[in-house]
């Protein structure tokens, strides 16, 4: 039996190299996953191991509280806890310390010759202290800073702003901007570049005064004498050192937990195309489970004849699974392959957008092996396993019986019953996750749910073909072409609906997220017409990144200004519950943010607010949490932990703000310690020219490079900007669901064409000339097309609303479908669909008349 | 796109062959379908081509029809030669001037009967002749099957309805490809006596290719391949005739 199968696999390795194609995509997004996330961890392992070499142990402030990376942009991270400047001599003293080294950090953004703010467009700007030859920071030219005026750049921003030594630089301090000699250029390790950020390396005096944080150290770096084991050094400054806010750990932890953090912050690549994966893994199921039912259709008299001769059921069922198994083991192989290319494809994306990973080899774990040939079979196996099913339930007789065309209109019960069943599962599961309160988690219940409603919308789409297609064929009139085309594209039902679904899937998704983001917008939109009292904002420009704090007091001294209100954002933790990042607190000044920001809270709660340790709860979350007015919250921030917050008011509005907690300046300096905001709101006096007010507000920042004053228009477009570049991932969806579903309609298309041989060879004999063949392959194609994304785009908008319903509590409450944007995924559907046509209207057209007559 | 018809000296002639050869393969396997074969046709008659397997004559039928190109020789139908004609000229020409019946599968299942009998005029975008239609249904007798799939007709019903399609267009030459072979003796002698009515009363020329002698004695002559190369031929044949030409052919 497995030669057969070899046999036949290799007689159609046309067919089986498109099956299998779809396993492929799949499959390489999975092993470019995990190449690409185990590929940067070794980079970053080999990167901070030589960047941290010559260090032992770190002395480490302890706080409840880790950056943790992601979240709205603007997230104030300057802030953190310190340690006592005198620590560093205690260390010095124990025993088996050769050398330790007080460290501090900041944001230092540079300031390019032409006067822009160099990088703050994702990347971070770095402040350090310089911690000598052995420090992290490596010397590449010149010499370490010795002076309060010197700095040591990056070697990537020094050579590509065309610095030279002794060149003046402006770095923009929380003070404003001050004027530095660069005296060197460094590298990070032996990388030219830390993932694009820029670096700053003061003297350590100067560091901890324009970081703000005189007779203190972030860190304490500890290089043991010769011959002393590291752990036993941990022990030993931990017995001096070690309290309740400090802690001791030796060089490796500090590196895992380095990469640790940086993980964190990669996440998002790995969901993005794990995603990717999902989605073309489930379409391509639906494509090779189409495949083979036809070709098992069109063998049936092959297995027939095999049942005739001898072969039993199990055998036959065998002969397909191991068929499928082939074009699994290929696809796996092929998909890591694939991988492997991916990663390096967006390694080089990365390194042209200015964010280099560190150099290093390809890491290929065992688990990327494993996963890629796992899920490559699974999903081939499982797809064929009813058509082998099927194929094992031919009798020997139908060997002698006539051609094996695959003509039926029935659709059966078992099918329509199993496909209401899994259909109302995956409702239920959909409306479970978005708005019970659970113990399962809601996004296994929504992608389940999702899951179960796409397949059983494949089960029961065979019942709407034939109706959809008279529809949709009307468009192309009543010539013979169009009637053969709709004919044939109801000939198999079932066959036209499994071959549409990778459309359906695919277009449900891009138009559910489509509804999402533009709900979103209109939402947003709704809420600065009711909120935003505010007349301008100022911020960084490209929105990541934050402002110096001194912007806002340049801001209020200008004409024409009634009163400025920074709002600051921090994270905040609960403490001894891992959140995530999804908590932030906002601050504000609570003396005038009530004519900026409607936050729905009366007067009183503002006055309160003003009070040291009290906040004001968003409504949502006080729900949540079961929070009322005189209640105490305990939350913890980078420079306090466990802070007994006070709840003074419930904001009914405020939906502007990202914060769960909005606390005044006074508590968030505090607790915070933040320098930096992420806007400034400016009000202006009564009868003020905006448009006057906005070039004067942008003189006064002029010294702040980066920093953009934005009318509310100008805010609200900028704002519509971020959600439509979101909308860029959406067609990077819409391009793979194309690709696959093009797979799937060429194929099913191209097998039809050959199950039709006789007709077509009929056709040509009594007068249909090439171009009507061809148009009618086309014209098929585009129906089925059509209707995968027509149905997509119910299911997807059904998705959107369920979803826009489900967030009415997080202020998107407008419900927003862009028909513009629903006919262009049809038209591109379509579009997609002939061109999977070309092929196969080709063979059709090109077929021997004589031959495909008399064609056995 | 059509082709002007080349004057023809022969009006009279629905189909006529000069010198037509076709050799499969070349060198030693060279095989000669057609050697030297002349033929003409007299509109409105009704010719039957018999011979063993493999005498040529489903080749004959083939290159006379346009399905397929001699190796050499001209061939005219209609007045017009098909020798120099392109893929959509030829088309073309079956389309309007030619009528086919084949063996079996006849008709596209997705079209009812009566879309399949107007087939040809509705590929080339013409009028369908209501009359003619209706009249064509009502003498093969199948005037209340139009509404029908092909699945929901028996054999010699979908024989019939491929009859009509060959007819409606009224084609210079009707090619039938052993029109009888699937169909039992009752379908087959009433598909036989229509052929025969339609060559006398609406003069229409048929061609039809068969091995049954019962078939070919409904003809009005019968020429007798063998080797590709016509060896017989019979005047108003009787089934007696036929058998008679075949035995001695044979032996």
């Amino acid at each position: 039996m497995l030669r057969i199968a070899l046999k036949s696999a290799s007689g159609n390795v046309l067919r089986l190299a498109l099956t299998g194609l779809a396993v492929v995509l799949g499959v390489a997004f999975v092993a470019g996953t995990f190449v690409l996330t185990d590929s940067i961890d070794a980079a970053f392992d080999g990167l901070f191991e030589e960047a941290n070499a010559g260090v032992d142990v770190y002395v480490n402030p302890v706080t409840a509280f880790e950056f943790a990376g992601g979240g709205p942009p603007g997230v104030d991270q300057s802030g953190g806890a310190t340690l006592d400047q005198a620590l560093l001599d205690e260390v010095q003293q124990v025993d088996g310390v050769a050398d330790a080294i007080g460290l501090v950090e900041g944001l230092a953004p540079l300031i390019s010759p032409e006067g822009d703010r160099i990088g703050g467009q994702g990347p971070p700007t770095l402040g350090f202290s310089w911690a000598g030859e052995d420090g992290p920071i490596s010397l590449r030219e010149g010499e370490p800073p010795t002076g309060p005026d010197d700095v040591v750049i990056d070697i990537t921003t020094f050579e590509e702003e065309g610095f030279a030594l002794g060149d003046t630089v402006t770095v923009l301090l929380a003070d404003g901007p001050q004027d530095f000699t660069i005296v060197g250029a460094s590298g990070f390790g032996e990388e030219d570049s830390l993932l694009g950020a820029t670096t700053a390396s003061f003297t350590l005096e100067r560091a901890q005064e324009i970081f703000g944080k005189e007779g203190r150290f972030d860190q304490i770096a500890i290089a043991a004498e010769e011959g002393v084991e590291t752990l036993d050094l941990v022990d030993a400054v931990a017995a001096v050192v070690a309290s309740d806010d400090v802690e001791v750990v030796s060089v490796d932890q500090q590196i895992a937990q380095q990469t640790a953090e940086l993980n964190e912050g990669l996440a998002f690549l790995d969901y993005v195309l794990l995603s990717f994966a999902g989605v073309s893994l489930f379409v391509g199921a639906f494509l090779i489970v189409n495949t083979f039912t036809i070709i098992v259709a069109q063998r049936m008299r092959e297995f027939a004849l095999l049942r005739a001769v001898g072969a039993s059921a199990g055998q036959l069922r065998w002969l397909v699974m191991i068929e499928a198994g082939i074009i699994g083991l290929l696809g796996g192989g092929i998909g890591l392959l694939g991988g492997i290319g991916l990663s390096e494809l967006l390694r080089a994306i990365f390194g042209a957008l200015g964010a280099p990973f560190p150099d290093g080899g390809l890491v290929l774990e065992p688990r990327t092996y494993i996963a890629s040939f796992g899920v490559a079979i699974g999903v081939t196996l499982m797809a064929a396993l009813l058509p082998a099913l099927r194929a094992a339930r031919v009798s020997p007789v139908e060997a002698l019986r006539g051609t094996g065309a695959a003509d039926t209109d029935h659709i059966g019960a078992p099918r329509t019953i199993m496909g209401a069943l899994v259909s109302l599962a995956g409702i239920a599961a959909l409306v479970a996750g978005l708005t019970l309160d659970t113990s399962i988690n809601p996004v296994a219940l929504v992608g389940g749910g999702v899951g179960g409603m796409f397949i059983g919308v494949a089960l029961l789409a065979p019942w709407i073909v034939n109706p959809a297609v008279n529809v949709l064929g009307a468009v192309f009139g009543r010539s013979t072409e169009a009637k053969l085309a709709r004919r044939n594209a109801q000939r198999n039902p079932t066959r036209t609906s499994t071959t549409a679904s990778a459309l359906t899937i695919g277009v449900a998704l891009v138009s559910f997220i489509t509804v999402v983001a533009y709900s979103a917008n209109a939402s947003i939109a709704a809420l600065f017409e009711e909120q935003y009292g505010a007349d301008l904002t100022v911020s960084v420009q490209g929105g990541f990144g934050t402002i110096p704090t001194a912007v806002a007091g340049e801001v209020a001294a200008v004409d024409g200004v009634a009163s400025v209100n920074p709002v600051r954002l921090s994270q905040a933790v609960v403490p001894g519950e891992d959140t995530g990042f999804g908590l932030f607190v906002n601050g504000v000044d609570a003396g005038v943010v009530g004519d900026h920001l409607d936050l729905g809270v009366d007067e009183s709660a503002l006055a309160a607010l003003e009070r040291p340790d009290t906040a004001i709860v968003k409504q949502g979350v006080a729900e949540d949490e079961g929070l009322e007015v005189g209640d105490t919250y305990r939350l913890s921030f980078p420079s306090r932990s466990d802070v007994p917050l006070e709840i003074v008011g419930i904001a009914e509005a405020a939906d502007v703000l990202d914060g769960a907690f909005i606390v005044d300046l006074a508590t968030y300096e505090d607790v915070v310690g933040g320098a930096s905001d992420q806007l400034v709101t400016v009000l202006l006096e009564e009868g003020a020219d905006v448009d006057e007010a906005q070039a004067a507000v942008e003189e006064a920042v002029s010294d702040y490079p980066g920093t953009q004053v934005q009318t509310n228009n100008e805010l609200l477009e900028s704002i519509e900007q971020q959600v439509f570049t979101f909308l860029a991932i959406v067609f990077g969806l819409l391009v793979l669901a194309l690709l696959i579903a093009f797979i799937g309609i060429a194929n099913t298309l191209a097998l039809s064409v050959l199950e039709r041989t006789r007709e077509i060879g009929m056709l040509r004999a009594v007068g249909m000339v090439r171009s009507q063949l061809r148009g009618i392959v086309y014209r098929e194609a585009i129906l089925v097309s059509a209707f995968g994304a027509l149905l997509g785009i119910v299911i997807g908008t059904l998705f959107g609303w369920a979803l826009v319903t489900a967030l009415a509590d997080e202020g998107i409450n407008v419900l927003v479908v862009p028909p513009l944007n629903m006919i262009a995924y049809v038209v591109v559907a379509s579009i997609a669909g002939v061109l999977a046509a070309l092929w196969p209207g080709y063979r059709a057209a090109r077929m021997n008349v004589l031959d495909a007559i008399y064609e056995e | 796109m059509t082709t002007p018809a080349p004057p023809s000296t022969d009006l009279d002639l629905a189909v006529r062959a000069r010198d037509v050869s076709k050799v499969y393969g070349d060198g030693q396997t060279a095989v000669r379908a057609l050697d030297g074969l002349d033929l003409d046709i007299p509109t409105g008659e009704f010719l039957a081509v018999m011979g063993p397997s493999g005498s040529g004559k489903s080749t004959l039928l083939h290159v006379l029809a346009g399905l397929d190109s001699p190796t050499s020789g001209s061939i005219a139908v209609d007045g017009v030669d098909i020798g120099g004609l392109g893929d959509r000229q030829l088309t073309v020409l079956r389309r309007d001037r030619i009528g086919f019946v084949f063996q079996a599968y006849n008709l596209v299942p997705t079209l009812t009967a009566e879309e399949n009998i107007t087939l040809p005029l509705d590929l080339a975008g013409k009028d369908v002749d209501r009359e003619w239609l209706a009249r064509l249904a009502d003498v093969l007798g199948i005037e209340d099957r139009l509404d029908h799939k092909p699945s929901q007709l028996s054999g010699g019903q979908q024989q019939r309805v491929a009859t009509a399609r060959a007819l409606v267009t009224r084609p210079a030459v009707v090619f039938a490809d052993e029109p009888t072979g699937a169909l039992d003796s009752t379908a087959a002698s009433g598909l036989l006596r229509f052929l025969q009515q339609a060559a006398a009363e609406f003069n229409q020329t048929i061609v039809m290719v068969t091995h049954d002698p019962v078939a070919a004695a409904h003809a009005e002559r019968v020429i007798f391949l063998s080797d590709g190369r016509r060896v017989e031929e019979l005047e108003r044949p009787d089934v007696d005739r036929v058998l008679e030409a075949i035995r001695a052919l044979e032996a």
